[in-house]
């Protein structure tokens, strides 16, 4: 079981990679630096399908590689850390809550998370306190954000059969 | 794997009844983003701007400033020749060189507003998108060629409001 684990985790980072890729090439969505972060579909998938431990090499291995293709130290200084808060709060929310509260409720809270985290750390990092006043519209794009990865991940476990995760 | 969870997934509706409680808190912390940082935001009238480079060993570097009351800029000594400004009819048009081929197009109007209008940093051009820099405190940033545009402002300065002028 062990080996289809690793698969099956590795097939859902090449395809957040891939889907980090594709949205790269795309301008921000209606403010500077945001984008929907398509690429937390699979982080999701992860979580709930294989486990926190699981979600979370994920989410590490994605933005080391996504910077070193794409960004540098300084875009990993920012992505990781708000990647992994936001996978903690999925966990959290998942764990604690859950099913009590809906898979949608529970992404749209750690996109929202997860724009904050990015936003404090490169303020504080780059010591430009003036970027705070994008706050509001990052939570707000992350609102957006989350829905969409939220329902998206929900169809995926909806209709690909559980036997693509796990042989039975 | 979690075959329970993805089966209590697959039948459960997008969105449930205590759903409304984690929508509730999230639109409450979302309004009080919006008072702290832009209600309550310190704006006062531009002034002037100041672009800085974020240099890998010596830091952040003033490399161009522009006063709006006295129409004059300056150029820092070791970027004269990254630097170049394009006087136009309602301003000014400043090109700052970055690396061999990098480029960012900022507009200096005389109105009282500055934007970068183009650049080569990323396919994304994110410092195309920033709001106008119309007021002091506000900020334009290109992570890639490492500037940071800073309008500078002074608080309780505003011409109109004093009678004392014109």
């Amino acid at each position: 079981m062990k080996t289809k684990r690793i698969t099956v985790l590795s097939v859902l980072t090449a395809l957040a990679m891939i889907m980090f890729m594709v949205e790269s090439l795309f301008p921000p969505l209606f403010i500077p630096g945001a984008k929907l972060g398509l690429s937390n579909i699979f982080t999701l998938l992860a979580l709930v399908m294989l486990g926190p431990a699981d979600a979370l090499a994920l989410i590490g291995v994605r933005t080391i590689l996504g910077s070193a293709f794409f960004g540098g130290f300084s875009t990993l200084m920012y992505s990781l850390p708000a990647g992994i808060v936001s996978v903690l709060v999925s966990i959290l929310l998942l764990y604690l809550f859950f099913p009590h509260i809906s898979i949608v409720a529970i992404s749209v809270t750690a996109a929202v998370m997860h724009n904050l985290t990015q936003n404090i750390i490169y303020c504080v990092v780059s010591r430009t306190p003036q970027m705070y006043a994008y706050m509001p519209y990052l939570a707000l794009v992350g609102v957006l954000a989350g829905l969409v990865i939220g329902f998206t991940a929900r169809l995926i476990v909806k209709y690909v059969p559980l036997s693509v995760y796990n042989r039975k | 794997m979690n075959t329970a969870r993805a089966e209590q997934i697959k039948v459960q509706k997008a969105f449930i009844k205590w759903d409304i409680i984690v929508y509730v808190l999230l639109f409450v912390i979302i309004i009080s983003l919006f008072w702290v940082f832009r209600l309550n935001a310190d704006h006062s009238f531009l002034t002037g701007l100041e672009v800085y480079y974020e240099d890998k060993t010596a830091g952040e570097v003033l490399i161009f400033s522009y006063d709006y009351t006295s129409d004059e800029y300056r150029i820092h000594e070791l970027f004269k020749d990254k630097i170049q400004v394009e006087s136009t009819p309602d301003g000014y048009t400043v090109k700052i060189l970055y690396g061999d081929s990098g480029y960012n197009l900022l507009h200096i109007l005389h109105s009282g507003e500055a934007f970068i209008s183009d650049a080569n940093c990323s396919s994304r051009k994110d410092c195309v998108g920033f709001e106008h820099i119309t007021k002091g405190n506000m900020v334009i940033i290109c992570v890639p060629h490492h500037l940071k545009i800073l309008g500078i402002g002074s608080p309780g300065d505003m011409p109109e409001d004093n009678p004392m002028i014109g």
